[in-house]
């Protein structure tokens, strides 16, 4: 059987986890392997996959192939459907739903768009879990920062400090 | 044929895992060559007037990943610490990161290597982001060097 890899981000974990589903398989292939990855999921039955900055859970019962999936491709599996996201800038306070397979970069790029700043102001700045010092590496699903039923997270946008001393 | 050690066999396994291999499948960066304790790595860069698309790095992985690696901007063709001239440069980070004025520039200065966390205590609380850790192994080092090179603040090669 031809399998391929698909990187999977999901609910509860924190890396990417590089995973070997069959070419031929369905979506609800990926629900399975991540059963073996994550950990032990109550109400198992609202966990969807996504396709990385995609919206909209895809249909389980398709094929992998019909829905675009291919070798190497970028996928998440969460019960939340919608995470509400807030930005925290200088004062002000954005909000926006997003899928949970949205890219932290494709979070910073709408709350750079919505608060006004321009593509190269916006390279020099990161996100923040609100309440930490720790920057999201842009790759990351903003999935991978929530758990059911708690389907919503904080931002604080901040500039990137030089390295002194 | 010497026995890997462990150092060797835990790298050996991060590049193989998810978040290493998902920069390679993004175009981030993609491993060249290994000669244990050094590995060659190549990181991609912005696209800049006479400047390459990438950049590669010669790490010191002795001790990995209990002990930080140490890199330092590397030529190929010569198998030789790059030239001064044909480092990164920019208008804040990206300099501070790849300057030559401080160790003889045997190391990139920021916080998660080796040489530079050295005598830089303060760094782990201003920039608890950039501090080494086991669990995040090679692609902490790899996401840095790769985000300077890709900002507005990276303009291309110094002598460009």
């Amino acid at each position: 059987m031809e399998k391929i890899e698909v990187f999977l981000q999901m609910e509860g974990v924190k890396d990417i986890v590089l995973v070997h589903v069959p070419k031929n398989g369905s979506v609800r292939d990926l629900i399975g392997v991540a059963k073996e990855h994550g950990p032990k999921f109550d109400e198992e039955d609202l966990l969807r996959v996504f396709i990385e900055d995609e919206d909209g859970a895809i249909e389980l019962d398709l094929l992998l192939e019909e829905v675009g999936i291919k070798h190497r491709g970028h996928v998440h599996v969460h019960r939340c459907h919608r995470i509400e996201v807030t930005v925290n800038f200088n004062g002000r306070r954005i909000t926006e739903s997003f899928p949970p397979s949205a890219t932290v970069a494709r979070v910073k790029k709408w709350a750079a768009k919505e608060l006004g700043m321009t593509e190269k102001d916006a390279a020099e700045h990161v996100l923040e879990v609100t309440g930490t010092r720790i920057s999201l590496d842009e790759d990351i699903h903003i999935g991978t920062l929530v758990n059911h039923p708690d389907c919503l997270i904080s931002f604080d946008l901040r500039p990137k400090v030089r390295v002194e001393g | 044929m010497v026995p890997q050690g462990v150092d060797e066999r835990v790298f050996m396994d991060d590049i193989r895992k998810g978040p290493f291999q998902s920069g390679e499948a993004r175009g981030r960066w993609r491993l060249v060559s290994v000669a244990w304790p050094y590995a060659v790595i190549a990181v991609s860069a912005a696209p800049r007037p006479n400047s390459p698309g990438e950049f590669y790095l010669r790490f010191d992985l002795s001790n990995y990943p209990q002990s930080p690696p140490t890199a330092r901007p590397w030529d190929i063709e010569l198998d030789a610490p790059l030239a001064d001239g044909k480092r990164p440069h920019g208008s804040s980070r990206v300099p501070k990161a790849f300057r030559t004025d401080w160790k003889s520039g045997i190391a990139l200065y920021i916080p998660c290597d080796r040489e530079a966390i050295d005598g830089h205590d303060a760094w782990r609380t201003q920039h608890p982001s950039m501090i080494w850790n086991p669990r995040d192994g090679i692609t902490l080092y790899l996401r840095i060097v790769h985000e300077l090179l890709t900002s507005s603040d990276y303009t291309g090669v110094h002598s460009s």
